[in-house]
């Protein structure tokens, strides 16, 4: 079985072979978009996240799996959109109902705690972006650290900032409303 | 509120893993999607592996917007107060649209859209369609196109048609319920050499970028054609496309009837065409067969 790499570089002289890539790889892209910007917007950035990987396949640096990097790059698309997703997180935050699950799924999906589900995303909404983008790609995406900040283009020390800052933002929200709920402290156990 | 459960679940967890709960409710990618993702890729490689080809498909665009309101309008003569063509606007905005634009080889053109004309003499509005079409990009460039309005006039639609051809011949087949082929004259003239038509749209300087907007929900970018010169009743005419793609998303424009060529407009309509798909296929046997009437009624009678 050829490996990423292996397809990528054989894309440049054979374009059609950059579509393994896309049959390997779409469904994570597009499950990672539309968890963050909903399914109309996901099936739009998914095909054009694909279309400038292979633009830009030529200037790929990934040694193994391409996954991180096209996380990468659907991640830059995203933040074009950045005002839509907080504005998404705020209403999820306030009504406690998941913005991104569409009606046939509801009975079977979304976080099986909405009032958890509207903390969180008052926690999302409430980092800078790309703090979140790095959580996201941490909790979502299952990237490690080295990923991440092979993704985003930044060095790993700053992607370990990053998600410091997005855990304190996280644990402040969190615990702010958590008068008969405080979260991870030593005082929890009384509700246990 | 949360549970006791949950909460038991939720103590000594780093904060960040919670996020992962995010990941549930999300469904895979509808079929759709991952087919309309790989035709996008597919144009782009095929694009690589045919360097130096260039052909617009808005004008295609309109050559359907066209055809509908000639076919809205049979037994009187349509004049369109703006000639489509016009196609120009600053370096950047042509180099991204013809980069945008450029033709995949070998695809098929399928286009679904509904048009709503408004008249103020007499005054009526008429939501028309939705219509479709496929067109092979290969010549004989068949196609075959769904319409709603056959023999439709002003004020009122028309029936449900569905005929088939090929572009470089005027003659076409329509199907006639419950399995009859018969001979019809239909054309579609705008779509017979589109590279050419924008060729000389550019060069005529009269399209203008007029930069992003928003449009039901969505932004889109708003490109201003100009109205003939030679016409100063005629209005300018607008093209809403997708700032990605540059593929058509919402025309307006005026048109006027006269009752024969050449002669005084008789009616005046606005046209606002909604296009609802726009896509390029895979020149596949199924997605060829869309474009074949014979292959649809294969058991018909006929010419």
């Amino acid at each position: 079985m050829k490996t990423d790499v292996d397809c990528l570089g054989r894309s440049l002289r054979e374009p059609k072979a950059f579509e393994l890539i896309f049959e390997r790889h779409f469904g994570s892209i597009h499950r990672y978009l539309q968890r963050r910007a909903g399914r109309d917007l996901a099936d739009e950035l998914a095909a054009e996240t694909f279309a400038l990987a292979f633009e830009r396949r030529a200037s790929c640096r990934a040694s193994g799996s391409v996954l991180p990097w096209l996380y990468g790059i659907a991640t830059n698309l995203l933040r074009r959109r950045w005002r839509a997703e907080r504005r998404q997180l705020r209403a999820y935050a306030r009504s406690g109902v998941d913005p991104w699950v569409a009606y046939e799924d509801e009975a079977a999906a979304g976080l099986d705690d909405a009032a958890l589900g509207a903390r969180l995303a008052r926690a999302l909404a409430a980092m800078r972006p790309r703090e979140r983008d790095a959580l996201l790609l941490y909790a979502l995406a299952d990237l490690s650290y080295d990923e991440i900040a092979f993704a985003l283009d930044v060095p790993v020390g700053t992607i370990r900032t990053w998600l410091h800052r997005a855990r304190q933002t996280a644990r402040r929200v969190l615990a702010a409303e958590a008068d008969v709920f405080p979260l991870a402290t030593p005082g929890a156990d009384r509700y246990g | 509120m949360f549970s006791l459960s949950r909460h038991q679940e939720l103590i000594g967890m780093d904060e960040l893993d919670l996020f992962r709960d995010f990941r549930s409710g999300v469904a895979a990618p509808s079929e759709d999607a991952q087919r309309r993702a790989s035709a996008r890729l597919g144009r782009a490689v095929g694009r690589e592996q045919t360097p130096g080809t260039s052909a617009p498909r808005l004008i295609a665009k309109l050559g359907g917007y066209r055809v509908l309101a000639l076919a809205a309008l049979a037994g009187a003569t349509a004049t369109a107060l703006f000639v489509s063509t016009p196609w120009k606007t600053s370096a950047s905005f042509l180099e991204r649209a013809q980069a945008a634009l450029t033709p995949p080889p070998g695809m098929i053109l399928h286009k679904r859209w509904e048009t709503t004309m408004t008249s103020t003499d007499p005054a009526c509005t008429v939501t028309r369609g939705p219509s479709e079409m496929w067109i092979d990009q290969k010549p004989p460039y068949r196609y075959r196109l769904l319409t709603s309005d056959l023999g439709g006039t002003a004020c009122a639609s028309g029936a449900a048609a569905e005929f088939g051809g090929t572009l470089d011949q005027e003659s076409a087949l329509r199907f006639v319920p419950p399995n009859t082929l018969i001979g019809w004259r239909l054309r579609f003239p705008s779509l017979r050499d589109p590279e050419t038509r924008l060729r000389e749209a550019i060069s005529a300087g009269t399209a203008h970028d007029e930069g992003k907007t928003e449009l039901d929900g969505r932004t889109v970018e708003r490109i201003r054609i100009d109205p003939p010169s030679d016409c100063p009743s005629c209005e300018p005419a607008y093209v809403y496309v997708d700032p990605d793609t540059f593929y058509p998303v919402r025309t307006e424009s005026a048109i006027g009837v006269s009752a024969q060529a050449g002669g005084p407009f008789v009616v005046r309509f606005h046209v606002v065409q909604k296009i609802l798909t726009y896509e390029y296929l895979p020149r596949i046997a199924a997605n060829l067969a869309l474009t074949d009437i014979l292959a649809q009624h294969p058991n018909a009678t006929g010419p």
